[in-house]
């Protein structure tokens, strides 16, 4: 049963990255636009951020710190103040991004403007986050959350070719609009691999008290947790494949994507298809505004903890409703939450090498990890995926202006 | 002394290449052309799911409304394009700004557009992104 309960953190953490209005517009766009080509993208996502949210969850059962403390343990409050200022500003673009998602899920179910639904959005995620504890907001979106397998069903149903897509799961040029392949690469990535979801599992870990012993459930966490949500990512592409791409829907904002399901589900589709957007993006709009009272709070050495009431740890508190107060700016000024998340998913990548670097030199310490400290594979990981990092910050912002 | 040399000629390579891969302005042309075509394509396959009765009225109104808004978008960016026949830019610009009316007239009349003159814009619009790709070879 506790092991049950610990699936459900990895699901919650998947929803936050895989199951949101950016990663889902991102792979309608590549399954609308290359059918099954951007699938490896996917792929190498999920292996990255699996080995990233073992990493935290290993460090949080044995050493009984976040990622954020330790840093700041290890390095001091000076070098801890420059990833948490990095991660705030990305948290806020991406919880904004979420917050719109939310609403444009409401506006495509009723057809009421996106603009009238956001301050009902932001205050339900806020009374959610004032009134519930951790383990109920992680039991309930894990639940609801399963509604987004409604896309591996119609991917299963409308019957894809298995053939084109095992060869969409390697890495290859694409025979035309190299510009546009390789930021939607890019995005599926920065997508994926959000510090966010590293930095609240590890956070979701220490609330929940994980100790020694919890090493090898914390390793299935994240293997069936992050396995879910790149199930639904890839379906989400299949389905794009199958169903937009050959009628030359390109799926650039989600009005455009929302009959997609309708094919295969008939009748339930428009509706799934709206709920699982919906309870994506408040899933991970949860997830965001609570990261970012955790990781202020373990860089100044507050209480933190959402399993108490908000009067007990009023900075916590504060940190989540600042956060959505300044989320919903952006809608409310008309902009369309998918374009600011292409942004925000540019700029995820050019900080992700700032948050994972210290990982890194942390998950070596035998201090904090004692017999645990990583092995050959995990340094070799996560190495390449500051390697990558590095990379795709230095193509990002060059992309996003070229492939407009 | 090998490696501060290295460094600038790989950013160097990178921007290069990221900057090679959509400077034409051809591509960059049927680009656009392809997205004001997919709001077509939209548009239609909507018609068609609320017919059924797959969709409801309201989302079919919605889509309308925000299609009108980025084909206006669109249709002024085709008329800036640069580098472009101009015959192929009028055509794909009238198409554009056609489209655009209808789906304006659909979404203030809650009405529902012929889904032939849809279809018959989209097409225009597609065989001038295909010209404009055939230039750009």
């Amino acid at each position: 049963m506790k092991n049950l309960t610990k699936i459900g953190l990895g699901i919650l953490t998947s929803v936050g990255g895989y199951l949101e209005v950016g990663s889902m517009g991102t792979a309608i766009q590549a399954g609308a636009a290359f059918r099954y080509e951007l699938l490896w993208a996917i792929a190498i996502g999920t292996i990255c951020i699996a080995f990233l949210v073992e990493m935290t969850g290993r460090l949080a059962a044995v050493s009984h710190h976040t990622v954020v403390a330790a840093v700041r343990k290890r390095f001091g409050i000076r070098f801890q103040i420059w990833p948490l200022v990095a991660q705030i500003g990305v948290d806020l673009l991406v919880l904004a991004s979420e917050v719109g998602g939310a609403s444009l899920a409401l506006e495509l179910a009723t057809g009421i403007s996106i603009r009238i639904w956001v301050l009902p959005v932001a205050i339900l995620i806020w009374a959610l986050l004032w009134f519930a504890t951790f383990g109920s907001i992680e039991h309930s979106v894990a639940v609801l959350g399963l509604v987004t397998l409604s896309f591996s069903l119609a991917a299963w149903w409308i019957g894809p070719d298995w053939q084109a897509v095992r060869s969409g799961l390697v890495p290859h040029r694409p025979d035309r609009d190299a510009a546009q392949y390789a930021y939607l690469a890019v995005g599926i990535l920065g997508a994926t691999v959000s510090p966010y979801l590293f930095t609240f599992y590890s956070s979701g870990a220490v609330e929940e008290e994980w100790r020694a012993e919890d090493l090898m459930p914390n390793r299935i966490v994240a293997a069936i947790g992050m396995g879910f949500g790149s199930l639904v990512a890839m379906s989400v592409v299949i389905v794009a494949a199958v169903i937009l791409a050959p009628r030359g829907i390109e799926g650039e904002m989600y009005q455009q994507a929302a009959t997609m399901l309708s094919l295969p589900l008939g009748h339930w589709g428009f509706r799934l298809f709206c709920l699982s957007l919906f309870i994506g993006c408040v899933g991970a709009a949860l997830e965001l505004a609570l990261d970012v009272s955790y990781i202020v709070g373990q860089t100044f050495g507050w209480a933190w903890s959402e399993n108490q009431p908000p009067g007990d740890e009023a900075r916590f508190a504060l940190g989540y409703t600042i956060a959505i107060a300044i989320a919903t700016a952006p809608s409310l000024a008309g902009i369309d939450p998918l374009k600011l998340t292409m942004f925000s998913m540019a700029v995820t990548v050019v900080v992700l090498p700032v948050l994972v670097g210290p990982l890194l030199v942390v998950m070596n310490d035998a201090q904090y990890l004692q017999e645990y400290t990583n092995g050959w594979i995990a340094n070799t990981a996560v190495g390449i995926i500051v390697a990558l990092a590095f990379v795709l910050a230095a193509i990002a912002i060059p992309l996003q202006l070229v492939a407009q | 002394m090998r490696r501060s040399r290295l460094r600038p000629m790989a950013f160097a390579a990178i921007v290069v290449c990221a900057a090679g891969c959509g400077s034409d302005p051809a591509v960059a042309f049927a680009r656009l052309v392809e997205r004001a075509g997919s709001w077509g394509a939209s548009m239609e396959f909507a018609l068609q799911l609320a017919a059924d009765g797959m969709v409801p009225r309201a989302y079919v109104d919605d889509l309308m409304q925000t299609a009108s808004e980025e084909l206006a978008t669109l249709s002024l960016q085709i008329d800036d394009a640069q580098g472009v026949d101009d015959d192929m830019k009028r055509t794909a610009s009238a198409a554009c700004t056609g489209l655009a009316a209808t789906a304006a007239d659909a979404a203030r009349a809650h009405g529902t557009p012929r889904a032939s003159s849809i279809r018959e814009l989209e097409q225009q619009l597609r065989a001038a992104a295909q010209q404009a790709r055939a230039a750009a070879r």
